[in-house]
């Protein structure tokens, strides 16, 4: 334990190093890159929210926030398909994204997702640097996927590694223990169709994702179909967002939500 | 006007090499030859005295030389020399292009105006090649192409002086005496000689459109060539200056860690020397030295580009991956010479940020993974690369982050004998778990002979005392990996199994043994 704090307390220390290294020839002229970069940001979002990750087209309903929020943690499931499914349209709108911790990933089931690999940085299980890793990765990519069964870090820490994700507006999905997600995303039922009884082979799979936010009763569940023609949101199911216990409309957007700085 | 082009020439540049480099017996004034392919590919000037011929076969050279000295075929050598003695000629000319390790060519139009001619500008050049080392003589040749150029520069040996200068404009009428052979091409020159064509004046004066059309692009170029109109533009670089740093010691370094620590300041001297040149390096090529002269060398790339400290830890890294191999050899104290050489030098303008900020991450992210591959090791941080095969562990491969880009192409497997059906299972064990697969009553089920199925039909998948109601299955489908190699083929059967929470598995068992692995799971 001893060990883990130190490591958490120097898991930000490359943060201070980063700047100094942006230009490899003129540091000076950074200052006056800065202050463009500013303006042209002012002139084109104005004060406009970052909009969310997105995620596979019909399955942006199941998520209030259209799709994964930036600075939030997912809870996930331990199924990997769930994992395919939440970052492959990122990786193909150009997002980065890195997984650490797991070492049994099917990459060609990643493919048939649409999980572009090129965009994928895959890091192996990790004992004592797992977090400031994390921490690492949250600067440089969109989404980092967590594979762990070990503690999360103490509460400090956890605040300054979730303020550096909402800063560097990184999504983190994480399978294994985390106090208060934002949002866990879980399988309520999964499907395979095409094996019989020692005939056939595995051919199309059906999963219903289930939606839960930390606050509030409601949640939401979605379907869907994975088979040769590629992966789709079943509608063949009119209401395939169906809200459990419907207390308030989803109403709100991102940026409602968003907190100053 | 017209420019003017220099092509300066060292001949037998491989011997040259072979003596200019400090770890071969090779030494000047003696009969030498370089054999490939059991022919002599290059030989010293005192073994073509004594009658040795390039293309001669081993035997003949050493009947006419009984002395003569073989010296290893090394084309490495050959251009790691030859890119320090670019670096040698960065004092006296400002640009240079290179043909082959040995052959240089110049623009001379500003190298004869600021020498005050063009010969005085090639006397200046070979006296800094002979300040080098180079003990033969040197050639060169001007004209107004690359091709005429270079043509002159292998004549230019006989001229006076060993300077042979095409009069401007007098390409075509030079070139027209020389052999078809002279455009290097053996194909053109078997076609031309039954034709009665035996001079590139003769080839020259076909009608260009005719050669085109029969003869294709290829014709087209090689007809240019003889007419004095070489369409190849020159393209010159500047030479990066200091692109080699050597670190020496006495007292020989035996850690990787220790090694790394000594080397820094070289390792920094190297990047700044570059970087004051606006140049980034993308590819680093170290060879550490051994006390007992044992070279080791290692090419290493960079996503982006190196910094000193990244360059400290590949140092560190191939250190480190010496050690095992040195236990089996008698090895004797550690390294006592480092070299970097900069083998993909770019220019640094491609790497300033941009206003937009879209290289802002990019870079970051090359940072940021190249400090975690740091500090986790070179193949923590990985890349995905699918590839053909049946094991499925084996067919994706994670490769170094960097690394992994180089063999993209592979990412389109196309069908594959024996391969699993899509979908994929999106979970695969690295290491495959023992299960056991059994009947409705408990027992073990196997597999029968030659593919004719299983002994009876699964109930229970049981591992680690867990046990699942297999609710659908299919199989077994055989599998033979690597058939072609007696001891190490396999002859397996894969079953898919769904149990009852809805999750698939794909289990397999080797033929000849009883028990069940689970390769992957479909969840």
């Amino acid at each position: 334990m001893s060990v883990d704090s130190e490591t958490i307390e120097h898991m930000f220390e490359h943060v201070l190093s980063l700047p100094h290294r942006n230009s490899p020839v003129s540091d000076n002229r950074a200052a006056t890159l800065g202050l463009l970069r500013q303006n042209i940001n002012r002139l084109e979002h104005g004060q406009l929210p970052s909009p969310a990750l997105p995620v596979i087209p019909g399955l942006d309903r199941l998520f209030p926030d259209g799709g994964l929020k930036p600075g939030c943690v997912y809870g996930i499931p331990g199924h990997t398909s769930v994992t395919w499914a939440l970052i492959a349209e990122a990786t193909k709108r150009g997002h980065q994204v890195a997984t650490v911790g797991s070492d049994h990933l099917g990459f060609r089931a990643a493919r048939e997702y649409g999980v572009v690999l090129d965009r994928l940085i895959v890091l192996p299980r990790l004992q004592q640097k797992l977090w400031s890793t994390v921490a690492s990765l949250v600067d440089v990519v969109s989404l980092v996927v967590v594979h762990t069964d070990s503690p999360p870090p103490p509460p400090a820490a956890r605040d300054t590694l979730l303020g550096r994700a909402r800063e560097r507006e990184c999504v983190l999905l994480v399978a294994g223990p985390w106090p208060q997600v934002h949002a866990t995303v879980s399988v309520d039922a999964m499907r395979w169709n095409g094996l019989g009884q020692g005939n056939g082979v595995l051919t199309g799979q059906t999963l219903t994702l289930r939606y839960t936010p930390r606050h509030g009763a409601h949640s939401a569940t979605i379907t869907l179909i994975k088979d040769a023609d590629g992966v789709r949101v079943d509608t063949t199911d009119v209401s395939s967002v169906r809200w459990l216990t419907q207390r308030e409309p989803f109403g709100h957007t991102a940026g409602d939500q968003r907190e100053a700085g | 006007m017209q420019s003017r082009v220099c092509v300066v020439w060292c001949p037998d540049w491989p011997i040259t090499a072979a003596v200019c480099d400090d770890d071969t017996s090779a030494s000047h004034g003696t009969p030498m030859m370089i054999v490939h392919g059991g022919q002599v590919a290059s030989c010293s000037v005192e073994a073509r005295n004594e009658g040795v011929r390039v293309g001669q076969r081993l035997r003949e050279a050493q009947a006419s030389s009984p002395g003569i000295i073989r010296v290893p075929f090394s084309p490495e050598r050959d251009q790691r020399i030859f890119d320090r003695l670019l670096s040698a000629l960065s004092d006296v000319v400002a640009l240079a292009g290179v043909i082959e390790p040995g052959m240089i060519h110049l623009g001379a139009s500003g190298l004869a105006r600021y020498y005050g001619s063009e010969e005085e500008a090639a006397r200046v050049v070979s006296g800094a090649i002979a300040a080098f080392g180079v003990r033969t003589p040197i050639a060169a040749g001007y004209a107004d192409t690359l091709f005429a150029a270079t043509q002159a520069a292998r004549l230019a040996l006989h001229a006076p002086g060993t300077v042979l200068r095409v009069a401007p404009g007098g390409d075509r009428d030079f070139l027209a005496d020389l052999p078809v052979e002279c455009l290097g091409d053996r194909d053109m020159a078997a076609l031309c000689a039954p034709l009665g064509i035996h001079t590139l004046g003769q080839f020259a004066a076909l009608e260009g459109d005719q050669v085109a059309e029969r003869l294709g692009d290829r014709g087209r170029l090689l007809h240019d060539l003889a007419s004095g109109l070489d369409p190849r533009h020159v393209v010159v670089a500047d030479i990066p200056p200091g692109s080699e740093v050597v670190w020496r010691s006495d007292e020989p370094c035996e850690s990787g860690e220790q090694l790394a620590f000594l080397v820094a300041s070289s390792a920094q001297r190297f990047i700044s020397q570059l970087l004051a040149a606006r140049f980034v390096v993308q590819a680093v090529d170290i060879t550490l030295i051994d006390d007992r002269g044992q070279h080791h060398r290692t090419l290493w790339s960079h996503p982006r580009y190196f910094t000193a400290s990244e360059l400290t830890h590949r140092v560190r890294w191939q250190g480190e991956s010496l050690a095992p191999s040195r236990a089996d050899t008698e090895y004797g104290g550690g390294i006592t010479e480092v070299r970097f050489v900069a083998s993909r030098p770019a220019s640094a303008a491609g790497y300033e940020e941009s206003l937009w900020g879209n290289a802002h991450r990019s870079a970051a992210l090359s940072h940021t993974v190249a400090t975690l591959q740091g500090t986790l090791g070179h193949r923590a941080v990985a890349g995905v690369h699918l590839r053909q095969g049946h094991d499925l562990t084996d067919s994706q491969q994670r490769l170094p982050w960097g690394d992994h880009r180089a063999d993209s192409r592979a990412d389109q497997v196309d069908y594959w004998a024996g391969q699993l059906p899509a979908p994929h299972p999106a979970t695969v064990f690295s290491q495959p778990l023992p299960v056991s697969v059994t009947d409705e009553a408990g027992h073990p089920i196997d597999t029968l002979p030659v593919g004719a199925g299983l002994t009876a039909a699964p109930h229970w998948l049981v591992a680690r005392g867990n046990r699942r109601r297999v609710t659908a299955w299919a199989g077994p489908w055989p599998v033979m990996e690597r058939w072609w190699e007696a001891q190490h083929s396999r002859f397996i059967h894969r079953v898919q199994l769904l149990d009852d929470t809805g999750i698939g598995w794909l289990v397999t068992t080797s033929e000849g043994d009883s028990g069940w692995v689970v390769e992957a799971r479909y969840d």
